[in-house]
């Protein structure tokens, strides 16, 4: 999502990066509309674009779009519609038969491959990537920690740091959480007093308990980097272990078998 | 079991689609009857129909085994139905010219589906898409739960999600493969659209360059997958979307959709219009569209009314125009549930 306040040339700025692939796309609607002789291609490539293009910036369009349809944050989306690689691509096509000899054709060929490398951005290089651990391209610490908080097929209740988030019901949905990743990607629901606590440099350990305790938390997981103002041992939480950057509480006072045992524990505790 | 896996994946992805794709592409021009058109028209078709039973069923207030059952009869029938009529055209499937532009073209398919397997994404999204499949699969209930929680949903603020069926759909594969929702989006739907994205690239390079220019043809279609792999000027590009999170609704429209639809258009442009089965299947794109997103309602509707205008300009027929408007009908009628979903 974007911030709501951009207006369409700074969506299309954004958009654009370093600019590389969106010149070569404006170079290539220019070429196209002046030399393409195909009247449905360029239909379909330059005149499609273009409208697409000049309706994203129309302001009583974008006001439609981004006020009154409430799509600010997603509005850069509109250009998709916009085929820039297939024009650029096609473009380049275009130009490399017009030239005759074989081997300057094969040589402009190989002078823009190598632009497109050098002007382009690799994609695999973006930080959103990372090397998959495993099938379900899950964090391995998150699947051990699951694995070991589901002894048996029922719900758990556990408190995560916002790092890992959004991975646990990924991996099982047994898995119940007090807040979930709506709190990082909507930003609402700021009020939860655990999460409050839990972003914290410095975790006040007995009000944390005392919060988890209250809402049937039974796993807490912290981030080793976190300081701990106290003993989770001295509040009814007992360490399980260690997993990667992180450590995981388990409840002493709590409920872990299968809901067929509980009113025989119920009782035996009571 | 893991054979059974192969096997319901082969099925779900390759038979029903290749069965249903082929009542389309027997009706288009001889070279679009290809192994990707039928591909990519039987999956869609898929997925349109998966899309008009979950909002039915959702609806009805049912249940994902009702619906898987109900899905999985009626696409094995639509499918027996469409191959016993389309057999015939089997034979005539017109395959690509293996020369070594193509075989550069595989590889670049190969290197797409290779990198999609070896790298993991770090994508919040995943928490609604997946997260929704394994919740919708584990409790067997459409949105009675919330995904990011695991707590009864109290708020409407998910109502928008409701009308693209993607996560359910993930979560009826899942149960008809038996293969857990994330390993399936991340390694088999991912890869499976990524497959099916580059066949309509290559089959759009059949459109744009013509029997002489047809040497072209594999050079382009990798020329775009290169282009593709080095478009990371920023994450909001078609291209991040397409490689970085292609089994979830949004990246499957800009991937399958958006070129399909390009596609499309140039069909109608070169045989003015005349074929009819062209906007039938735009009926079933809309309706596969909406499967993906919320956002294809507005979208997609745009992209192809502005398309049959300029394209039915460039033709001189007013027939193109007026032939779109029941073809995108279907999103008339989902934009008003989409309305009432809010509501």
């Amino acid at each position: 999502m974007l911030e709501s306040n951009l207006n369409p040339f700074e969506i299309i700025k954004l958009y654009s990066g370093n600019t590389t692939f969106m010149l070569m796309f404006a170079l290539s609607l220019i070429y196209l509309w002046v030399f393409e002789k195909d009247k449905v291609k360029k239909a379909v490539l330059v005149i499609l674009s273009v409208t697409l293009l000049v309706l994203f910036v129309l302001p009583p369009f974008a006001y439609f779009f981004m006020d009154r349809m409430d799509e600010s944050g997603t509005y850069y989306r509109f250009l998709w519609l916009i085929p820039t690689t297939l024009v650029s691509s096609y473009t380049v096509f275009c130009i490399l038969d017009r030239f005759k000899n074989k081997f300057i054709k094969t040589g402009a060929f190989a002078i823009v491959t190598v632009c497109v490398m050098i002007g382009g951005v690799f994609m695999y290089e973006s930080p959103t990537f990372y090397d998959a651990e495993n099938l379900y391209e899950i964090p391995d610490c998150v699947i051990d920690m699951c694995d070991d908080i589901l002894i048996y097929e029922r719900e758990y209740e556990v408190v995560f740091p916002d790092e890992i988030l959004q991975y646990p019901r990924l991996y099982s949905a047994y898995i119940v959480m007090p807040y979930g990743f709506e709190m990082l990607q909507f930003q609402y629901g700021r009020n939860d007093d655990i999460h409050e606590e839990m972003i914290k440099d410095t975790l006040n350990v007995p009000y944390l308990a005392a919060l988890c305790e209250g809402k049937h938390v039974h796993y807490i997981v912290i981030n080793q980097n976190k300081k701990l103002d106290g003993k989770f041992e001295d509040y009814n939480y007992e360490f399980v272990g260690e997993y990667g950057d992180y450590r995981m509480y388990k409840s002493t006072t709590m409920f872990f078998g299968p809901w067929e045992e509980y009113e025989e524990w119920l009782a035996a505790h009571e | 079991m893991i054979a059974i896996s192969i096997l319901q994946c082969i099925l779900y992805l390759f038979v029903i689609p290749f069965c249903m794709g082929i009542t389309f592409t027997k009706h288009f021009d001889e070279k679009y009857n290809t192994v990707g058109n039928i591909l990519t028209c039987g999956f869609l078709s898929e997925l349109a129909v998966f899309q008009v039973l979950f909002l039915l069923f959702y609806k009805l207030d049912r249940n994902l085994a009702e619906l898987t059952w109900a899905s999985s009869s009626i696409l094995f029938v639509v499918s027996l139905v469409s191959i016993i009529f389309g057999f015939k055209s089997i034979k005539k499937i017109a395959l690509p010219k293996f020369d070594l532009g193509f075989l550069v073209f595989v590889l670049f398919s190969v290197y797409l589906v290779v990198m999609r397997n070896l790298q993991g994404v770090n994508d919040g999204d995943d928490s609604f898409v997946i997260g929704n499949a394994l919740t919708t699969l584990t409790t067997n209930y459409f949105y009675k739960i919330d995904y990011y929680t695991g707590k009864f949903i109290t708020s409407t603020s998910y109502s928008r999600h409701m009308i693209a069926s993607n996560s359910i759909f993930i979560a009826f594969l899942s149960k008809v493969t038996f293969i857990h929702p994330a390993i399936l989006a991340h390694r088999i739907l991912g890869s499976f659209v990524l497959i099916l994205h580059n066949a309509i690239i290559y089959n759009i390079s059949v459109l744009l360059f013509d029997d002489k220019k047809e040497k072209y043809r594999s050079v382009f279609a990798s020329f775009v997958s290169l282009m593709t792999i080095w478009d990371f000027h920023s994450y909001l590009t078609d291209s991040t979307f397409i490689l970085s999170r292609a089994w979830q609704g949004k990246a499957q429209f800009v991937a399958l959709s958006i070129p399909f639809a390009i596609m499309l258009l140039l069909m109608i442009g070169e045989n003015a219009g005349k074929k009819n089965i062209i906007y039938v299947f735009i009926a079933v794109l809309c309706t596969a569209s909406v499967s993906m997103t919320p956002a294809a309602i507005v979208l997609l509707t745009l992209s192809l009314a502005v398309g049959s205008v300029c394209v039915g300009i460039a033709v001189k027929k007013i027939g193109v125009i007026l032939k779109m408007i029941p073809a995108l009908s279907p999103m008339a009628a989902f934009a008003v549930l989409f309305y009432l979903f809010l509501k």
